[in-house]
């Protein structure tokens, strides 16, 4: 059955100029003096879609992907065409609509909740099931403008997602929120998806889009580009990208991820120079100015800035580069959905807490920018500038400490999650230069992967559980074996290796809350005995798996952050 | 603008179901009302009172202006009381119109982020002033036995003129709301014509002055809906009113007159209000 049918829809917009509230007034309407230029945001929009897909729409800023999604939503009806929807609607497209600042969360949740078309019946039926999924309990007898942004989100996400609908359209909503609103966010997609609801997508993340749309449509100019099986689409927006040359940093993240940062421009410093960046430093937790931090130690980055020229609608960004050049984590204030209007003349700083950094011991840098609203440019960049230290050893290159377990495990450890180095893991080192070894008695028989459900699956999203499931083949005993398994990233950055004796054939490894940035990776394992310098066995890329991350945060791997900022 | 399907030119066909919504998107209209009464009273220190003070200060003014300066005098009635049955209900309905002309351009975002039928936005405004009216309508019948003032029984007409001022109120809303978008200056054009209105309403003078000044002028100032509506509440609440009308004056054209307005200004705001609804989006 089809339950969105679009039939040459068109939607113009008339664009007065300036001020166009005052030029609407009674004199100008009378002289018919009117500066004003039309603008088709969508035009021929053919669109079918059949019941229980998921569709994807993907394009530029400003291709009309918001408009089309609107339209299909009824908010706004389209100049020409004809349109067709059967079943009831339901946005996620804007979080907590009329919310309102001086009532309570409970009183919010019932005007939401009936704003969306829910009846009075279906808003007492459901109410514990909204308060229980926002997790506010305590809090909704308090007025909504007590709340943070982040609580506001949950609220309202979580009363969209208990309406009934037959139709549900996702506008970029999923790219704010922490990890834990994204995973649940994620979550709650599937179980939709499995119920069988029809489901309009739209998003940068090409690797979401790949991952749970059947179907999708690109949009350029307001027009369909391009529609059809995902792959094909996705591979077509890119080079669209790439025609338009748009500023690598667009690419970055919107395309191709750029793994290495080019050193070239490192301690360089670019940008129009509306507002400067004059003094950065990192800071422990205490407060205290220094370059050197313990593994897990929490860090400050603080960035003063003074603005020569007021700017609209800047935002912040701080990335981390290791010296070698891999971008480990690049967020800014626009991706964490933060909106800073204007920053007038005067001073101020900026600043990013990372409570716990699992990078790895070594040699780091930061670099710290003001960029524009689309960070097409930057107002000031400072590149690699300044430069921080992970006090340890890291012989083997491994980038970041993670959460894992093994099991069959021990019993005293079946209930902690080991986030520490593997002190064996000496075997490790260079292994991408070595070849494959085989050994006529040991074999790695099968790999599997699987989600938290224990499904297997070659797709996660970040802040999901990985479980590696490895069954081996062993013939003789199995005296003082040692596995060794390595998480890699498609371009051979070593992320994580795990280590651990091994006395059964089947093996299972499992990394929690991976927070792993979109991307392709694969795994690699060794099999060695103690005390012996060489491995028996090595296996480069026994398999491979595709991380989606909601967001668009650039780097490798995601780090937990607290922005801070003060605006002159 | 959008494209126009033939049936929406049939003032029948689409007409019932704007309403028929209304019905069905009752709970969210008390919801929005609700709202708007909370937002409105949360943050005044004298809170729900002011919803009294208004209409009892005007009238006091009123009643200083006409009556004690300008020695106006209305036939067997204290002044006060004469006011005070129109003043009220008249400030139901001037607070209503002004409140909803801006009641679309207020809400951007639920009009950008959300879809609900839009008319439910400036009807909601409407209920929201009527429950506001009420505790004024109770301050009124305890000053009317205050005043040591007789009932009869035609005070069960009460309700009946609530209704068509409420029905009449919804209209002027849903219209002044509408254009409001398409037009800015609809705004400052409403409160002109509300002074005007009380004005060329019977509030501080009674029906015999107007019939006395001249008939045929009475013929067209009788299509004001107020004037049926005005008479309606006294004969409700002012025992023996209704012996006082001239003779000039058939009270039953004029309550009819002003039901059948009411009702046509009802379904013309519907006509208008779904007019331009298609262009709030784009417009606000």
């Amino acid at each position: 059955m089809r339950v969105i049918k679009l039939e040459n829809v068109g939607k113009k917009f008339i664009l007065t100029h300036q001020n166009d509230k005052i030029n609407r007034s009674f004199f100008s309407s009378l002289s018919g003096q009117r500066t004003t230029t039309e603008f088709w945001a969508l035009k021929n929009i053919n669109l079918e879609v059949e019941k229980g897909k998921v569709v994807g729409l993907i394009g530029r800023n400003g291709a009309g992907k918001s408009t089309l999604l609107n339209i299909i939503a009824g908010i706004s009806s389209p100049t020409i065409g004809k349109i067709e929807i059967n079943g009831r609607v339901s946005c996620l497209l804007t979080l907590g609509a009329g919310f309102q600042n001086e009532l309570t969360g409970r009183e919010n949740i019932y005007l939401n909740s009936s704003i969306l078309g829910m009846s009075r019946n279906e808003i007492n039926k459901k109410y514990r099931s909204i308060v229980e999924f926002s997790e506010l309990d305590g809090f909704l007898d308090s007025p909504l403008q007590t709340y943070s942004q982040g609580m506001r989100l949950r609220l309202g996400f979580s009363v969209a997602i208990h309406m009934d609908f037959d139709i549900l359209l996702i506008d970029e909503i999923l790219s704010v929120g922490d990890v834990w609103f994204q995973k649940k966010c994620f979550d709650k997609i599937d179980e939709f998806r499995k119920q069988g609801k029809t489901m309009v997508i739209t998003t940068q993340a090409l690797g979401i889009v790949e991952r749970i749309c059947e179907e999708v449509f690109l949009l350029e100019n307001g027009e369909i580009a391009q529609h059809g099986y995902p792959q094909k689409v996705t591979a077509r927006y890119l080079e669209l990208l790439n025609e338009k040359r748009l500023p690598e940093t667009f690419l970055l993240r919107y395309g191709k991820l750029r793994w290495w940062a080019d050193k070239r421009f490192w301690e360089k410093k670019e940008g129009s120079r509306e507002v400067r960046i004059v003094e950065a430093s990192t800071y422990n937790s205490s407060g205290k100015q220094t370059n050197q931090f313990k593994p897990g130690e929490s860090i400050i980055f603080k960035a003063y800035f003074i603005v020569d020229q007021e700017v609209i609608d800047p935002h912040f960004g701080v990335a981390i580069f290791r010296e070698d050049g891999v971008y480990c984590y690049g967020p800014n204030t626009s991706f964490d959905g933060y909106r800073i209007e204007r920053l007038n003349k005067g001073e101020g700083f900026f600043s990013i807490h990372y409570k716990s950094l699992i990078l790895r011991p070594g040699k780091y840098r930061f670099s710290a920018a003001i960029w524009d609203k689309d960070e097409v440019w930057a107002y000031d960049y400072h590149v690699g500038y300044y430069k921080f230290e992970i006090i340890g050893d890291n012989k083997n290159g491994q980038l970041i400490n993670l959460k894992y377990r093994w099991q069959p495990d021990s019993w005293w450890r079946k209930f902690t999650i080991s986030n520490s180095e593997n002190i064996d893991s000496l075997l490790d080192i260079n292994l991408q230069e070595q070849d494959d070894i085989v050994h006529p008695d040991i074999e790695i028989d099968t790999v599997e992967l699987l989600g938290s459900d224990d499904e297997p699956r070659y797709t996660f999203h970040t802040g999901e559980d990985l479980k590696i499931k490895l069954h081996l083949k062993v013939h003789g005993d199995y005296q003082e074996l040692y596995l060794w398994l390595g998480l890699f990233r498609g371009d051979g950055i070593y992320c994580h290796g795990a280590i651990r004796r091994i006395k059964e054939d089947v093996v299972s490894l499992t990394y929690h809350s991976l927070p792993l940035l979109t991307g392709d990776y694969y795994l690699s394992a060794g099999i060695w005995k103690r005390n012996n310098r060489t491995h028996l066995l090595l296996k480069h890329k026994i398999s491979a798996f595709k991380i989606s991350f909601f967001g668009k945060d650039h780097g490798t791997v995601f780090l937990e952050h607290n922005w801070e900022w003060k605006l002159p | 603008m959008g494209e126009i399907r033939p049936e929406e030119l049939l003032i029948g066909y689409d007409m019932i179901n704007h309403i028929k919504i209304l019905g069905r998107y009752r709970h969210l209209i008390w919801d929005l009302a609700i709202k708007d009464i909370k937002v409105r009273y949360r943050t005044p220190v004298l809170g729900f009172l002011w919803a009294i003070f208004i209409p009892l200060i005007m009238v006091f003014i009123f009643k200083f202006v006409f009556s004690t300066i300008l020695r106006s005098r209305v036939e067997n009635y204290p002044f006060f009381i004469y006011l005070m049955t129109a003043i009220f209900p008249w400030t139901y309905f001037s607070t209503s119109v002004s409140t909803a002309t801006e009641s679309i351009s207020n809400n951007r975002d639920l009009i950008k982020k959300t879809y609900f039928p839009r008319q439910i936005i400036p009807v909601s405004i409407v209920l929201a002033n009527l429950i506001n009216f009420i505790p004024a309508l109770v301050v009124m019948l305890m000053i009317l036995i205050l005043f040591r003032m007789q009932f009869s029984v035609l005070i069960i007409l009460l309700p009946v003129a609530l209704l068509i001022q409420t029905i009449f109120t919804i209209g002027v809303a849903l219209i002044v709301s509408s254009l409001q978008i398409v037009l800015r200056d609809v705004k400052y054009i409403v409160q002109l014509l509300l002074m005007a209105w009380l004005y060329f309403s019977p509030g501080f003078y009674s029906l015999t002055m107007v019939a006395n000044f001249s008939e045929r002028f009475l013929k067209i100032y009788s299509l004001n809906p107020f004037v049926g509506l005005f008479s309606l509440y006294r004969i409700a609440l002012l025992k023996d009113y209704i012996e006082t009308i001239p003779p000039a004056i058939n009270i039953f054209t004029l309550s009819i007159s002003a039901v059948v307005i009411s009702i046509g200004v009802f379904l013309l705001g519907f006509l208008i209000f779904k007019r331009f609804e298609s262009r709030f989006y784009d417009l606000i």
